[in-house]
């Protein structure tokens, strides 16, 4: 059989190929649309870019996005210590239409999950892997180099506002982060915080958002807003606080004090006070004011600086000095050594201008004052806390010349409130003493006796009136029994057997039964038949009884 | 129209003539007052004589049908009925006890013993109590009267002495009830008898 088939077939011809096998189109194909995807790869992606940050905690090449407003705009390539090996460097490719955000103050920073004083936050981070965001700048300048922040800037770049500086005290009472207030409102923050270890006072950067940054004027004042403030006066407690945000962060507040014009707007950066609270801002406000000594010789324990000095209930002045750090003594511990304390009265206070040619004049017009009376003492400002303030008043003796301590005027000084007191009850004590008291409890002795012997005769005269008065009640009352009884007596004889009353009683009881034993018969027909008075038919007779037959 | 106006008016009368009717009258009859059962000269002493026992008489206590003020009439055994228009004059206990009392007084005035109506009044001396419990006192079918109770008596401390049951029984000789009253009275005669011998036998002797 196989031999029939092979002598069938004709035998094969073999001729080279002359062109391409059409098969290689499919790999030709392939790689122009490779090509192109590759070209089309190149020619669109964004530019590359480097980031650097102190640490790479939580970024990953090729993962971790870099994003603006939770929208991607590029991607981490990779992660690499920089040259001086104190930090990192981050490959960055952004995406092309994000190119125009690369700007020399764009910002980059890691969000990760953090806690702190103002809340939590980066939460969703935790599932979906930190991400680096990107704030974008101002500057007309590009770049691909920047520095990345460790942390959220508290103002973004490009926010429109006002940049100020706020000079605190020598202690940190404020930190980033904390908010700046206007009658309650949110209206800027502090951005960062500074120590300036020369000076002794800590500098804060601060930013007003914009539209209230036309509130910062020539006369705003800052103030602290941090806790609780309460003050006790006449009219009662008043309690002020910030927003539970301030009490726990912390914060400040401003506003122009209302006794002065509201000044002009400030347009760049400008320096501030800080002031502790809001009445610090009226009791620290004047420039000018004169130095004056007091001299104790008592303790001056309570009296700090700081501590008013008032006239009649109206601050004049501030004590500046408690120390006795002066030349003129040598000696403190010496019996008749006196204690200085310095204080300063502002002339704005006392009716004079805040300026230095009112000095000399208030000057003057204190010293007129002080050769009228007018005298210095301590006065206690809280029984609690046991601080003490200096209090100003006319004394009857005036002095007739003043003295100066260290070069400055010396006030005359009266003894303190405790020191009067004592000397008033020694006074009295003494008074006491020079009384006859004995003489006295003697005469007292013989009189408290004859008193004692006349409320004995009262009591015997007040026993013999209560028995008296007993007996008479007593036989008013028998009295009056027997009055009653007699009544009940005449009553019961009117009804007893006998009596004419009880004998009309029995007629009339005799005569109603007699009645009703008449009305039986006509009451026992009418209950048997209540026609019968009617219709008497039928009626029947009484059945009689016989007698027996014969 | 002239002859219904006729018809109409010996209606009416008719009416009036078959309404109208003889009114029966009520009689009254009294147990303690009639003739006398006692001559003349036989005086009832009232007054007690001296070292005579005093009995007070309490007022008798009779059955309630007795007691409706008609005459009652026993018919068979067990029927009684009360008479309409035969009533008694006065309260039958009232009339009974005083005509007992009486009786007694007159019967026992040869034994020392006097009887006078209770007045229930406080006394240091209590005296000996009579009580009678009348539970027929009725004329009957059977032309008899019959006074049936007991009668109980009572020392000076209130203790039961003596207690008897009493049974008299008197024949109707003639109609009517005023035949039957006048044996009624007759009966309380002969059952004072019954008790004045009694009370001697156990006082006096």
């Amino acid at each position: 059989m196989t031999t029939e088939l092979e002598s069938e077939l004709p035998p094969a011809e073999i001729e080279p190929i002359k062109t391409l096998s059409k098969i290689w189109l499919v790999p030709i194909i392939a790689a122009l649309i490779g090509g192109w995807m590759l070209y089309f790869h190149i020619s669109n992606q964004g530019p590359q870019i480097q980031i650097s940050f102190e640490t790479g905690d939580g970024i990953e090449a090729g993962k971790t996005k870099i994003k603006i407003k939770n929208v991607e705009v590029g991607t981490v390539e990779s992660l690499a210590l920089s040259a001086t090996d104190d930090g990192v460097v981050v490959t960055a490719r952004i995406q092309n239409n994000s190119v125009h955000l690369l700007k020399s103050d764009t910002q980059f920073w890691v969000v990760r999950p953090k806690i702190g004083k103002g809340g939590v936050s980066g939460l969703s981070t935790l599932l979906s892997g930190a991400y680096i965001e990107l704030a974008p700048g101002s500057s007309a300048q590009e770049t691909d180099e920047f520095i990345g922040l460790e942390n959220e800037p508290v103002t973004p770049a490009g926010t429109p506002g006002l940049h100020i500086t706020l000079v605190g005290g020598s202690y940190k009472a404020l930190d980033v982060g904390d908010s700046i207030l206007f009658h309650g409102i949110e209206v800027g923050r502090i951005e960062y915080v500074h120590f300036n270890t020369q000076e002794r006072v800590v500098y804060y950067n601060a930013f007003i958002d914009s539209p209230y940054d036309s509130l910062i004027t020539t006369n705003t004042k800052f103030w602290e807003v941090s806790g609780v403030e309460v003050e006790l006066s006449a009219d009662g407690i008043r309690v002020q606080s910030g927003t539970i945000e301030t009490m726990i962060a912390g914060g400040v507040t401003f506003d122009v004090p209302k006794d002065m014009v509201r000044g002009e707007r400030v347009t760049e950066r400008e320096f501030f006070n800080v002031f502790p609270n809001r009445d610090a801002i009226y009791e620290n406000r004047f420039t000018h004011s004169m130095q004056l000594i007091l001299l104790f010789k008592n303790s001056i324990r309570g009296l700090t600086p700081g501590a008013p000095v008032e006239y009649k209930g109206i601050r004049v002045g501030t004590v500046t000095r408690t120390d006795a750090e002066y030349d003129e003594i040598t000696r403190i511990l010496n019996q008749d050594s006196l204690i200085p304390v310095m204080i300063s009265i502002e002339p704005a206070r006392i009716g004079f201008s805040d300026d230095a040619d009112a000095l000399p004049i208030a000057m003057e017009e204190l010293r007129k004052l002080l050769l009228k009376g007018l005298q210095g003492g301590l006065a206690n400002g809280n029984l609690l806390t046991g601080s003490k303030y200096i209090e100003l008043e006319y004394a009857e003796n005036p002095v007739t010349e003043l003295q100066t301590f260290s070069d400055y005027m010396v006030i005359p000084t009266f003894d303190s409130q405790f020191a009067q007191i004592v000397t008033q009850v020694s006074k009295l004590l003494d008074k006491v003493n020079k009384m006859p008291i004995e003489n006295v409890v003697v005469s007292a002795e013989d009189s408290l006796k004859q008193m004692t012997e006349t409320l004995k005769d009262f009591e015997k005269s007040s026993e013999a009136l209560t028995i008296l008065l007993q007996q008479a009640e007593q036989n008013q009352l028998i009295e009056t029994v027997n009055s009653s009884l007699a009544s009940i007596q005449q009553l019961t004889n009117d009804f007893s057997s006998g009596s004419p009353t009880h004998k009309e009683l029995e007629k009339t009881l005799y005569t109603m039964k007699k009645t009703l034993a008449e009305l039986e018969p006509l009451l026992t027909q009418l209950n048997q038949k209540p026609n019968s008075l009617i219709f008497n038919n039928g009626k029947k007779k009484d059945i009689e009884p016989k007698g027996s037959k014969p | 129209m002239i002859y219904i106006r006729r018809t109409i008016v010996s209606l009416l009368a008719a009416t009036l003539i078959g309404c109208a009717s003889e009114a029966q009258t009520t009689k009254f009859y009294s147990l303690d007052v009639g003739h006398q059962l006692h001559t003349a000269t036989q005086r009832i002493k009232v007054a007690p004589k001296e070292n005579t026992i005093n009995i007070q008489v309490l007022p008798v206590e009779v059955a309630s049908y007795l007691d409706n003020g008609g005459l009652v009439i026993q018919i068979g055994e067990h029927e009684l009925v009360t008479a309409n228009y035969h009533r008694w004059a006065q309260p039958l206990k009232e009339s009974f006890t005083r005509l007992l009392i009486r009786e007694l007084n007159f019967v026992s005035d040869n034994h020392k013993v006097h009887y006078e109506q209770s007045n229930h009044a406080y006394s240091a001396d209590k005296p000996i109590e009579l009580l009678i419990e009348l539970e027929q006192f009725h004329a009957t079918d059977q032309a008899t009267v019959v006074a049936r109770g007991r009668y109980i008596l009572l020392n000076d401390s209130g203790q039961k002495i003596d207690e008897s049951h009493f049974e008299v029984i008197e024949e109707l000789s003639r109609d009517g009830y005023l035949h039957s009253v006048e044996q009624l009275k007759k009966a309380v005669t002969n059952l004072s008898r019954l008790i004045s011998n009694d009370v001697a036998r156990l006082l006096i002797n």
